[in-house]
């Protein structure tokens, strides 16, 4: 039985159970879905897919991928000013110490985060 | 983005036809690859997630999208189909944007003969991309894929604090009921799962987690969380929610041992992860 779209009632023996959403999506079936702020980061990697396959498709076999982390970096950056986020910079020596390029990627492909 | 790349309109003579939720953000997204000189054409990957306010201001801008809130089975391929032409000329795509895989399988499928026009595709969840290392497998991939879900600013934040913040909003929405000191099962505790859990212990519920992985049940349990079996404890819970990916996850033998006015949902991608066949056939 339908209570209000997207929230239904069934009668199991004798018990009521609430089903939202037909059991489908709920963030995006009865609200609005994640809030734009964490979009953005999804979509803007997205958009950094779509423009390196349009540009650069010679250089990918018919395998999946995912993004270089140095764009992966880049999305979290364009991200920060947003929220007031300051970043510290490593020195050369640091760099140098723990093995990484000064301006990123800034960990290996195996870091889990 | 566009104030890096607007000037060049590096996507110029891309068509790329979208099959992702049509709320307000994914019409950014739109403007964003047309701002860059794309083509777009656009369809909802999920039957009850567009919002027509945002729809209608794609379709004000002259974009052709397919989409409104709550279309039927047949409604939702009909509209990712009228995406593939959409261009203007009636030429077709030659970009895939996917999320869940419908479009990506219904172009593979039903239209093999544009494959060769098109330069690629991006797929936005794990459940697509689950898809797409299956043809990579068995040969079907025949086009580069680019998986967008596991870039670390994807899955770990969009899965995650998105979950954090969406779960709780929709129960609420749904059955304005107080969260504090409810029971609820959270099925799963990956990235939409610890994003779930989280949102729902912020609101007060105490909540219990399955899980069929070590790392991840310990992970739940070190996170303070009880981790336990679904079917002997589904009795304890006023909230259970599914975030596997997989399916059959709450099935006959939980909704018969559920308490009286038990909610039950879905944050993950298919309709599948509850048994709704079998509950609508036993009961709707």
């Amino acid at each position: 039985m339908e209570i209000k779209p997207q929230v239904d009632k069934y009668t199991i023996d004798g018990k009521d159970v609430i089903i939202l959403a037909e059991g489908r999506l709920v963030n995006l079936g009865c609200a609005t879905g994640h809030p734009s702020f964490v979009m953005s980061n999804s979509f803007t990697n997205q958009t950094l897919a779509q423009l390196e396959l349009w540009q650069n498709h010679g250089n990918y076999e018919n395998k999946v991928y995912v993004l270089p982390k140095h764009l992966d970096e880049m999305v979290a950056s364009l991200h920060l000013a947003k929220i007031g986020v300051e970043l510290e910079e490593l020195t050369d020596a640091q760099a140098k110490y723990i093995g990484v390029p000064k301006n990123g990627p800034f960990k290996s492909d195996a870091y889990r985060y | 983005m566009r104030e890096q790349y607007g000037q060049e309109k590096p996507l110029k003579g891309a068509r790329i036809a979208g099959c992702l939720h049509m709320t307000i953000q994914t019409a950014v997204l739109i403007e964003t690859l047309q701002e860059l000189g794309a083509e777009v054409s656009w369809s909802s990957c999920n039957i009850f997630s567009t919002q027509d306010h945002a729809a209608a201001a794609i379709a004000e801008a002259g974009i052709p999208v397919y989409a409104w809130k709550g279309m039927n089975n047949e409604e939702f391929d009909w509209c990712i189909e009228q995406t593939i032409f959409a261009f203007e000329g009636g030429k077709p795509l030659n970009m895939i944007l996917d999320d869940g895989g419908d479009l990506t399988n219904m172009v593979f499928d039903k239209f093999p003969e544009l494959v060769a026009g098109i330069k690629g595709l991006s797929e936005e969840t794990t459940t697509g991309v689950l898809r797409l290392k299956e043809r990579e497998r068995n040969g079907t991939l025949v086009m580069p894929a680019i998986n967008v879900n596991d870039s670390v600013t994807k899955s770990k934040f969009d899965n995650k604090y998105g979950c954090k913040e969406s779960a709780v909003d929709a129960i609420r929405r749904a059955t304005d009921i107080m969260m504090a000191g409810k029971v609820a099962i959270v099925c799963g505790y990956g990235d939409v799962g610890k994003g779930t859990a989280a949102s729902l212990r912020g609101a007060g519920a105490r909540v219990i987690v399955t899980e069929i992985d070590p790392i991840c049940a310990l992970q739940a349990a070190m996170d303070g969380f009880e981790v336990k079996k679904l079917v002997p404890n589904v009795h304890r819970a006023d909230i259970i929610i599914t975030t596997t990916g997989n399916f059959n996850i709450v099935t006959e033998a939980a909704f018969r041992k559920m308490k009286d006015k038990a909610i039950v949902c879905n944050i993950g991608h298919f309709d599948n992860e509850i048994d709704m066949a079998w509950l609508n056939k036993a009961y709707g």
